[in-house]
Parts: C-alpha cells; structure tokens; sequence
C-alpha cells in the first residue's frame, strides 16, 4: 500500500478503513517533553494551551491534539509554593509536594528526590478550591464564556499551519463528571451529594453539558476533524460510580451533547476517554456513536484486549492500550519491546486502532523506553508485516 | 447497531453477596427489639436513622458491643462484600461507610468506657507529591469501622512526618497511598527512611493504590498490599496480629 499521508492514515484508521501502518499518537506532559526534546534538539516544547507540536510530529503523531478544557491550563503552568491559581471556571489549584513547607523541609524535599536520580518525582498541581458546593453556590455561579477567544483563536491558527497534512483533534477533558469531582464540587463531595443533595449534581452536570455543548460546536465550526470529550470514570479495578448511574448521570448528557455537535458538522469524529477501567460502557459508547474510545489502561476489565478487540472491535475504534503505570516508566527494554508487539497484536489486528501509550508520557519515563517504544512500533506497527500480517 | 450482550460483564464472582444475620441475636436483645431496619440503614446508607436507632439501642442499655456486632455490622459487611465482587461502587460504599461512622461514633466512648482497646493504630497518608486521597479515605473509615484508631496525615506527606506520627502514637500499621507512577516510587522512599530511622522493625506497612501490585509491594520491602479497601483491612487485621519490636 502506498504512505498515506498522516491526516488520511488516522481518519481511515478510525473508519475502519485500510491503512499502510497503524496511526500514532503520543501526548506528554511538560517534564517529559522538556526531556525528550533534549534529544532531539527541539527548544519549542509548549504544553497545555501553549501546545507546540513539534516535538510530537518529529516522534512520528499522525495528529495534532489540542486542549482547551478545564484540564488545559493548571495542569501545565507554574504554580509557586504556597499560591492558589484560579482558572476561568473559579476553580483553585496549588501544587503538591512543597505545600507549606520550610526552607530546610524543602532542602529534604530534595534530598529525597535525588535517590531517584533523573526519575524525579515531579510535584503537580492539584485542585484545592471547589467553587460549587452548595445550592446557593451553584444558583450564583457564572459559567464560563464558551467564545472565548483566548481559547478558539489558537485553534485557527493550527488549522491554517497543519492541517493539510495532519488530523487535528479538540481536547474537551475533563468534561462531565470529572470536571464536576475532580474540580467544581470536589471528588468526596459529589459522591456524597448524589445521595444527599442529587439537585446540585445535576445543576452541575446540566451547567458543565451546556458550556461544553456550546465549546464543542463553536470549536467544531472552525473545521476541525475530531473532537475528544475525556471524562474519567475508571478506577484501577472497576467503574468509579456503578454502570447503571453512569447510564443515567451521563449517557442522556453525552447523547444531548455529541447530537448537538453532530449537527455542527454531521461528519465530525467524537473520540471518548477515560482513564482506567470504563468496560462495562463502551457497548454504551457505540449506541452513542462515539468513533474512537481510549485510552484503554490495561486495568480491571480492560485488561483482556483481545476479547474486548472481539466483542466491541468492529463497531468502534481504540486507541492506547500501552500500559504506562509500570511498564513504560519500570519495564526493560526487552519487555517494553514486546509490550508494544503484544499491544498491537490485540488491538492492532484488523484495523480500527491508533496506538499510543495508555496515559500522557511522565518524567519517569526513562528514554531509552521511549525508543525502544519508537522503534518497536515501527516494527511491529506495519500491516502486511508481524504481527500484522 | 450491534446487539448489546448485557451478560458479558456482569459479575461473575461466586454468588452474590448476602446479608449474614448475626447467630442468636435475639438472645442478645430485648424481648421486641428488632435490628433489621438497622441493617437496611447502614446498607443504604441512611445516616439519620443509624444515629436515631443507635441511640435508643444504648438507652436500652444493649451492651455497646452488641450493637456494634448485631446492629452495625451485618448491613456494613454486606456492602463491604459487595463493594469487593463490584456489585456497588464507590458512592454506595462512601455513604454506608458514613452510616455506620455515625452509629459507631455514640459507640466507641461507650466501648472505651469498658477498657475495650482499639484493635490497633493506624497511620495512614498519600505520599510526597501525591494530592489523590479518595482511596486512602475510604480506606480510613473502613479502618475506623474495623476498630482500628486511624491518625490520616491526608496528602502529600513526607516521609519524616510518617515516622514522626508513627512514633508519637506507637503506631502499629503504617499505610502509603500514591495515585501516580511517579509519586509510587516515594512508598520505597518513605520505606527506605523507616529503615534508615532504625524503626522499620516496629511497624508492619501497607502499600495500596492504582499503579501498585503484589510485586510492587515485594520489591519497595512492604509488609503487604491492599487490592481494594475492604482487601486493606483485611490484611491489617491479620498483620496488626504478627510480633513486632516496641516502641520504647
């Protein structure tokens, strides 16, 4: 077959269609970009909003992923010790693992972080202010602009740059029940007041489905070619809510809202994500007309691939699979290598697959598993050749 | 459109978890008394009617740990027993979890009262870098249910302050919590210091969270690991009965 150009690849892939070679996608996080482009000599290496894709086209994406939810920014800027940064959603967050402390508690700080050598544990940055967690709260509270121009206007100029030869995708994450845990109303809260106070959960989940809704069309209007709503509902060993209250917290919501955006362009792809285990729902997913579900951390009941390949592999496309929690950051060489083979000869088996790790790439990544990865996916990654054959 | 197969992944444990009706409760209560809306309350949760009903068993004068054993548990451990076959999820256990949290809080002065002693002492936190707490919060009140004392050093703790507490309450059990694959690491870390403070010896220390296994917890020198909360406490109830050195 001959090279597809990178934009065609993907799009086929997640049609189902032919492809000369499965499709990548690889996403990092700042400290692990800012080490990679080291080696490659790239000094652009914005996250977040400031994405710059460079580094990722040079490892060989077949696309462009672009986020503006409420995840894009606090997780990629700096925050100072001790700071609280407010996003435009009213949310806080500070950053982790310096909190409070002491110059010589700090110096510890360091110490400890040296036995890891480059594997340094990175502090993150972390909710810590919920702006919504009383009626009276939600009943005052003013959503976002969904307009925004400081979030559409670095889409266009993607656009103009790279689409012609690349797919480019519109991250909405975290959009639904994760946006309303993990940031409006805090995670303990909102299990909590599903049983004692349902009418704020829904309020919120009503308010997060219309911002998003309005995102999502203003976003898909400029021409892009998937949007990616990521909602983490998966803990390690199960769903984080039982399936049957996602069906009814969430399905109606996602089907109000990718109705919606389908009628913005009734062409467009609508990737779903979450982390960890969400098996139990993606038959829920297809009866949603979701195209592409990810990231599919082998956890829980995402672990047998190849009988989640069989059952559901026809009728939506997957990407990820690669387990990041320990074989990418801790596996051998030798063991990453047929990791990737094992990944693709699950999912990669009669198309319907772009393979990528099952998470963002972390600093605790060492290099040498980032190209052992690179090249074991260019190995194993062709059709017509093992184990794609 | 495919046809859904609803059967695929449903539970496939061995049987669905049933509630354990305590052997001869009513030998143990007062002739008319009744537990079963008790039970039916911690299970579902009804944190109100838990403080109302426990609070007229003790005027009663039911003996405290009848309640706890008759009233309490039956409806605490059937959800607990759910919670690990995933008939229910985490919202189901967190509010059955704060029922009987309620019932067992009018209890355990009352318990004390009678030199009854904690099972053990327990500290519990997510380690340094690390700001996830919803498992080591289920995990803390599942402790407390047990009768465990449980000081919770919340998130992002150094592993000095771990061995602090541990020293000032004498602890027992020691519990790391980590989300990431790049906070793991600092359970070794944390293990390391224990060792290094000469105090490794007299603790007996979990690990649990996502990214943790078995393995895991073989290579960064643990004393065990918890698949899930109701696995934790498990094993905290039978380590909390091996030898360890005293504290001094």
């Amino acid at each position: 077959m001959k090279e597809l150009l990178p934009r065609e690849r993907f799009a086929r892939a997640v049609r189902h269609e032919k492809v000369d070679r499965v499709p990548l996608l690889y996403r990092m996080k700042s400290e692990a970009k800012e080490k990679i482009a080291r080696v490659y000599g790239v000094t652009k290496t914005g996250t977040g909003m400031k994405h710059n894709p460079e580094l990722e086209l040079r490892l060989g994406n077949d696309a462009i992923i672009y986020q503006i939810g409420i995840n894009a920014q606090f997780s990629h800027r700096h925050i100072e010790i001790g700071e609280t940064w407010y996003n435009h959603f009213g949310v806080g967050y500070g950053k982790s693992g310096l909190q409070g402390r002491t110059a010589e508690e700090h110096e510890l700080f360091t110490k400890t972080q040296e036995f890891w050598g480059p594997a340094k544990v990175v502090p993150e940055n972390f909710p810590n202010h919920h702006p919504i967690t009383s009626l009276e709260e939600l009943k005052n509270y003013t959503w976002p602009d969904p307009a925004d121009p400081a979030l559409l206007d670095p889409i266009k100029s993607l656009l103009d740059e790279y689409q012609d030869e690349y797919f480019i995708i519109v991250d909405l994450s975290s959009t639904l029940i994760e946006a309303a845990y993990a940031h409006l109303v805090g995670t303990q809260n909102f299990f909590l007041m599903l049983f004692d106070q349902p009418e704020l959960i829904d309020g919120v989940l009503d308010g997060l489905t219309e911002y998003y809704t309005q995102l999502g069309k203003n976003v898909i209007d400029l021409g892009i070619d998937m949007i990616r709503v990521g909602d983490d509902i998966g803990a390690q060993q199960s769903m984080m809510i039982s399936p049957a209250q996602w069906r009814e917290l969430a399905k109606p919501r996602f089907q109000y809202m990718f109705d919606e955006f389908r009628k913005s362009n009734s062409e467009i792809f609508i990737k779903l994500h979450s982390c960890g285990d969400y098996s139990p729902i993606i038959g829920d997913m297809i009866e949603l007309g979701v195209d592409l579900s990810g990231l599919m951390q082998p956890t829980g009941g995402n672990k047998n691939q190849v009988e989640l390949k069989s059952k559901f592999g026809d009728d939506i496309a997957f990407i990820g699979g690669f387990d990041v929690q320990r074989l990418l950051p801790r596996g051998q060489v030798e063991q990453v290598r047929n990791g990737v083979c094992e990944v693709m000869k699950n999912l990669a088996t009669g198309g319907g697959y772009i393979f990528s790790p099952s998470h963002y790439i972390l600093a605790d990544v060492p290099i040498q598993n980032i190209f052992t990865m690179l090249e074991a996916q260019r190995d194993f990654g062709t059709y017509g050749k093992y184990p794609l054959n | 459109m495919m046809q859904l197969d609803t059967q695929f992944f449903d539970y496939e444990g061995p049987e669905e978890p049933e509630l354990m009706i305590p052997e001869g409760w009513e030998d143990r209560a007062p002739a008319g008394w009744e537990w079963e809306t008790l039970w039916e309350a911690v299970e579902t949760g009804d944190h109100i009617y838990t403080d109302e009903r426990v609070r007229e068993a003790i005027s009663l004068n039911i003996d405290p740990r009848v309640i706890l054993d008759d009233g309490l548990f039956p409806g605490f451990n059937l959800q607990a027993d759910r919670f690990s076959a995933q008939v229910i999820f985490i919202p189901e256990m967190l509010i059955s979890a704060r029922a009987m949290k309620a019932g067992l809080a009018l209890i355990r002065p009352l318990l004390a009262a009678q030199a009854e002693k904690p099972v053990g002492t327990f500290v519990i936190g997510t380690v340094l870098g690390d700001m996830h707490d919803i498992g080591q919060s289920i995990v803390t009140i599942m402790l407390e249910n047990a009768g465990f004392n449980v000081i919770n050093l919340g998130t992002d703790v150094h592993p000095d302050r771990f061995i602090e507490t541990a020293q000032k309450e004498s602890a027992d059990l020691v519990g790391f919590s980590a989300l990431l694959s790049t906070t793991v690491y600092y359970q070794k870390v944390t293990i390391e210091e224990f060792l290094n403070a000469g105090h490794r010896d007299k603790v007996k220390i979990l690990v649990g969270g996502a990214p943790t296994t078995q393995d895991w917890a073989d290579e960064c020198g643990a004393d065990g690991w918890g698949k899930d909360a109701v696995d934790a406490v498990k094993l905290a109830l039978k380590l909390v009965e091996t030898p360890r050195a005293a504290w001094n």
